[in-house]
């Protein structure tokens, strides 16, 4: 077993972006985050679903190098993000509902300090492209923080795009926007993971959403991962109509699940 | 290491100071205040005392203690820029490393305590006439064992801050006022007691003054003195980033980031029925005083499973 762990990281899959083994995280004797395992691969997007306090957002603080893991490990394209942080962290990016950018900087100069960050090559032309992507070039000049959540969002989004990520991560990143809005950014998105190389780790508590935007789901619960498969097979595998139903009864009756 | 991470720190300071003027202001304001109302309390003591001069001893003090003042907050406070604007989770889940974010702190407090120093400076000479020929060429050692000091000083708050959350900023301000009668900014070491002079050896800027005023007076100074004040501040500045980098190990191990957001994580409510009680999954916040208020709401039950103290993003 440990051999194989070792071989998973030290083989550079050019298929897999994210590989996740035997990740756990502790709070003296509330464990957050039970062992779990998973990958995401190239051009995929997968949903990581689940209640609240499932261990979604301390999966992803863990994925980020911000969360010491108890034990487990990450790779990122194959390399480890405990012996290779600032490398492995190059290649990635993430937005978040709860993350917005300093609301005392205008756009614009978030956009460049953390193109600096990132070691954007170019960073002129890159974030002119950005601010056009996602139609924010009326507020380049605007601070951050009197911008709608919504516009906030996109401008996460943006510095999420800024280094083109291997890895992209999102947390409920559509949570504040309105549906016109929310449906384009999904496109953008999806346009993202099949353009390029990278992949999505993606959390939402929009089931549609999910089933439209997802290549593959991970239902976590009192973290473990219970379920994992096609958004748009899986309810009916479980016995259930939607992926909403499903996800309900994850929330509330994981036991269950687990014993089927 | 790589200079765009610490430029990009130094950076996003420029933009936040060059856009605010109540950033602008306490770069120099304070310091030119301070040596206004010693420039002429100096003055005062020069006509009452007609055979001293006090304005190389008392005002060129004040302007090297300021100095030190200054470099302590243009560290500190670059790091506050930091918890306000609750950017830890962003700015740490990039490349930057510790050692580039402690340099882009050092970088960002020497452009802003340069212009304290300049506006000092500029103050003490033509409307004071403190001539810095008097100091001769110590003056450089002077200001290094200073720098290197309000630097150790300033990554050491930052670290407290750090650990122990927002509120702990009143720690950090007071920290030069309480290491001031140790260091003797005014008078002789030899005036305190005992076991105040203990604690003076141990501190880099009692060297400065001490050998400030043995010049002044014209009696030659230890270089050993101020040698051993450099080794103490390059050692003070070591342990200080040793302290933070435990410090932020720490934290990202327990995920007890106290400078997290006050955020809602999620609230959602479900109204079960009319006569029922209204079921909420209470919003998880990491502010304590919050969460127990929630708690106490009538109406709102709160299910502990949704609350992960020190779980969630920063």
């Amino acid at each position: 077993m440990a051999a194989n762990e070792q071989l998973h990281c030290k083989i550079p899959s050019m298929s897999k972006v994210l590989s996740v083994t035997q990740l756990c995280k502790t709070y003296g004797e509330i464990v957050a985050v039970d062992g779990i395992s998973f990958d995401v691969g190239c051009n995929e997007i997968v949903g990581l679903l689940g209640p609240n306090g499932a261990g979604k957002t301390t999966t992803i603080n863990m994925i980020l190098g911000v969360l010491a893991p108890a034990s487990g490990r990450i790779c990122i394209e194959g390399v480890d993000i405990a012996t290779h942080r600032s490398q492995v962290l190059q290649r990635t990016n993430f937005a978040a509902v709860y993350a917005p950018l300093p609301g005392n900087l205008t756009v614009q100069q978030n956009l460049r300090v953390f193109g600096l960050l990132y070691g954007v090559k170019n960073p002129t032309e890159r974030i002119e492209a950005l601010l056009q992507q996602f139609d924010l070039q009326k507020f380049r000049d605007v601070k951050c923080g009197v911008l709608s959540s919504g516009e906030q969002t996109r401008v996460s989004l943006a510095k999420a795009m800024l280094n083109s990520p291997q890895l992209l991560l999102l947390d409920e990143p559509t949570a504040s926007l309105d549906p016109a809005i929310a449906r384009d950014i999904r496109s953008k998105i999806r346009g993202f993971a099949a353009q390029g190389t990278g992949g999505v780790l993606w959390t939402s508590h929009n089931m549609y959403e999910v089933e439209e935007v997802c290549d593959r789901v991970l239902f976590l619960s009192r973290g473990r991962i219970l379920l994992e498969g096609d958004p748009k097979t899986l309810p009916r595998e479980h016995g259930r109509a939607t992926l909403e139903e499903l996800f309900i009864s994850v929330a509330r009756e994981p036991l269950t699940l687990e014993v089927e | 290491m790589y200079f765009t991470h610490t430029a990009a720190i130094v950076l996003r300071q420029f933009y936040l100071i060059r856009g605010s003027l109540s950033r602008v202001l306490p770069l120099f304001v304070w310091a030119g205040i301070d040596i206004v109302l010693w420039g002429f309390i100096t003055k005062y003591l020069n006509t009452v005392t007609p055979s001293g001069n006090f304005v190389p001893s008392l005002l060129g003090a004040v302007l090297l203690w300021d100095f030190l003042i200054r470099v302590m907050q243009g560290v500190t406070m670059t790091f506050f820029e930091d918890v306000w604007s609750r950017n830890f989770l962003n700015i740490f889940a990039t490349p930057l490393s510790i050692s580039e974010y402690l340099s882009g702190l050092v970088l960002s407090s020497i452009a802003t305590s340069s212009v304290g120093l300049v506006v000092m400076v500029v103050l003490a000479t033509t409307v004071f006439g403190l001539s810095f020929f008097v100091y001769g060429l110590m003056l450089a050692p002077f200001f290094l064992v200073l720098f290197m000091c309000g630097i150790a000083l300033g990554i050491l708050g930052s670290a407290v801050v750090l650990r122990l959350g927002p509120p702990a900023e009143w720690f950090v301000w007071p920290i030069p006022a309480i290491i001031s009668p140790f260091v003797g900014v005014f008078y002789p070491l030899s005036t305190l007691p005992r076991w105040m002079r203990y604690i003076s050896h141990v501190l880099p800027p009692s060297y400065v003054f001490e050998g400030m005023r043995g010049i002044v007076s014209g009696n030659s100074i230890s270089p050993h003195g101020l040698l051993w004040g450099t080794f103490l501040a390059l050692l003070y500045i070591l342990l200080a980033c040793w302290f933070f980098t435990r410090v932020f190990r720490h934290a990202a191990s327990k995920m007890s980031f106290s400078l997290a957001p006050l955020r809602v994580i999620r609230a959602t409510t479900k109204a079960t029925c009319r006569c029922g009680p209204i079921t909420a999954i209470t919003s998880s916040t990491e502010f304590p005083e919050t969460r127990d208020a929630v708690s106490r709401l009538p109406t709102i039950r709160a299910a502990p499973s949704s609350i992960q103290p020190q779980a969630n993003g920063w």
